[in-house]
């Protein structure tokens, strides 16, 4: 079964699939080749002088242009666009390890001192400083 | 030099069955359709992504695999087969 992000990557790949070969025919919509297969058709019916050679040559070059991906494609996009736009789902967090975190367990009464080391996914941390009740923590 | 009704006839013939051909192998009625299938997959995902089924998901991708037209390297055999249909 599909997670949620497998889901996702599977429409983007075939969103992707789709705008490509249509950019590739240099149309909007798949609709057009279509739409002017038909009317080419009809006109021809009508008289064969009133189908455009010039509109017959511009719908052959978009069915030539229009390409769409094999299964083996779909997927090679599906998985550049994990790679490119999602973490690899084999992505996880490294442990943190590290001494002296407040863990919450103690209430701080502001007579501490804050020394500890700390490294993780995010970067290492390792310095010491006193706290001395002078500041206020804004987060930064 | 200008194409002549025959060839005209045989290039609209050719398209026509590349079309029709390139429909029948994704089981679609319109080349519209295919855009359709995907936007309403995009549509129900982004409201809520239980609702996009593995089977619909697979199933769109079949369609668009199997979506295939000419390319240059068979062009002059879908006009031959055109040719020869017309002349039936």
């Amino acid at each position: 079964m599909l997670s949620p992000i497998e889901k996702n990557l599977a429409i983007a790949a075939m969103e992707s699939a789709l705008e490509t070969a249509l950019s590739n025919a240099g149309i909007a919509s798949m609709a057009t080749i279509e739409r002017l297969v038909t009317q080419l058709r009809r006109q021809f019916d009508t008289s064969p002088d009133a189908a455009s050679e010039y509109l017959i040559k511009r719908a052959w070059e978009m069915l030539l242009n229009v390409t769409l991906p094999s299964h083996k494609s779909l997927a090679r996009i599906g998985r550049y666009l994990r790679d490119t736009t999602f973490l690899p789902e084999t992505w996880t967090p490294s442990p943190v390890s590290g001494s002296g975190m407040f863990d919450g367990s103690t209430l701080f009464d502001g007579s501490a001192t804050f020394d500890g080391s700390a490294s993780g996914a995010n970067g290492t941390f390792n310095g010491s400083a006193t706290f001395d009740g002078s500041k206020r923590f804004d987060g930064q | 030099m200008a194409m002549t009704a025959v060839e005209k006839n045989v290039a609209i013939a050719s398209m026509e069955r590349s079309v029709e051909q390139a429909k029948e192998n994704a089981g679609i009625a319109t080349l519209a359709a295919m855009e359709t299938e995907i936007t309403e997959l995009r549509t129900a995902y982004d409201a809520d992504p239980a609702t996009v089924t593995d089977a619909q998901i697979a199933t769109a991708g079949q369609h668009l695999t199997a979506l295939v037209f000419p390319s240059v390297d068979d062009v002059s055999a879908v006009f031959d087969e055109a040719e020869e249909a017309l002349a039936e």
